[in-house]
């Protein structure tokens, strides 16, 4: 994210177009207004996208036919040329169980809907931090 | 709300119910309940979502067809544009996952891992629920306007 790019993608991913829809607005309220967006709507899809497209943030949804976020997590993270893109999970069923094995999958961070901008813009500063 | 559920639980279900509304909609639920069982009218939008673990059942949500437009408008920003089905029906689903994420995590110890199915439009008008975890709100008139019920989802496992 401090790359020297010119331009910065998240690739977000739901089934749900209100969900993504929901991520994408509370991105830009909380201040990444020059990002892309890449959106999908399982994780078949976006690891397609990702096999063809520079993307800088993965934000999925856990639950989501096809291949679920939990899923992608791992092919994410067992591909070397994408495995350092930070994965955010976004689910409704986080508790601090879920939270622990996400994590350990490798996930950068888990984000419990509903979304909030004041939430969306922890992590991401945080993520940024973590460079 | 019920057998089996202290008071405490279904003040805190009832509560997080609210805010996930609030906080994913803008709407703000009148939390006054009425005697007796909710009774939902036949045109109202429905949507199901399994529970998978570690409990097995199912929430049922029923929304009036005014009210999933206005929430539908507030999450799309459609000042007073007309929503389409689709829309709707993703909105309906996307609240009903997200409600019942929350509700779960205040039944589930958080050492559990609990697991949500994918929302369904159920294939009937079917509306009963378990006593212990069923909710209606109603308009100021009175009216039923958003109602969830929980389906198969034992009791007891609420206190």
């Amino acid at each position: 994210m401090t790359d020297g790019k010119d331009t910065h993608t998240f690739l977000i991913v739901d089934d749900s177009n209100t969900a993504r829809m929901i991520v994408k607005q509370c991105i830009e309220i909380a201040g990444f207004r020059d990002w892309t967006f890449i959106e999908a709507r399982n994780g078949e899809d976006a690891w397609e996208i990702l096999q063809h497209s520079n993307v800088d943030i993965v934000i999925t949804d856990l639950n989501m036919p096809a291949l679920d976020g939990r899923m992608l997590l791992k092919r994410i993270k067992a591909a070397p040329a994408v495995s350092s893109i930070p994965v955010v999970v976004v689910t409704s069923t986080t508790n601090p169980a879920q939270e622990a094995e996400l994590i350990g999958l490798g996930a950068s961070a888990v984000l419990g809907k509903p979304v909030s901008p004041a939430n969306v813009y922890r992590i991401l500063v945080g993520l940024k931090g973590r460079e | 709300m019920t057998e089996g559920a202290s008071g405490n639980q279904v003040g805190r279900l009832r509560k997080v119910l609210m805010a996930v509304v609030a906080d994913l909609a803008f709407i703000v639920l009148d939390a006054e309940r009425r005697d007796g069982p909710v009774t939902v009218p036949a045109h109202y939008w429905r949507m199901k979502l399994p529970v998978a673990h570690p409990l097995e059942g199912e929430l049922l949500l029923a929304v009036e067809p005014g009210l999933l437009q206005e929430i539908t408008r507030n999450i799309y920003g459609l000042d007073a544009g007309q929503p389409t089905s689709d829309h709707e029906m993703d909105t309906l689903a996307e609240l009903l996952n997200t409600i019942g994420g929350n509700l779960m995590r205040v039944v589930v110890p958080p050492t559990v891992k609990y697991e949500l199915g994918l929302p369904v439009v159920p294939g009937n008008c079917e509306t009963s629920g378990d006593p212990g975890l069923s909710f209606g709100f109603y308009s100021e008139e009175g009216r039923l306007i958003f109602s969830i019920f929980g389906q198969n989802l034992i009791s007891e496992v609420i206190k």
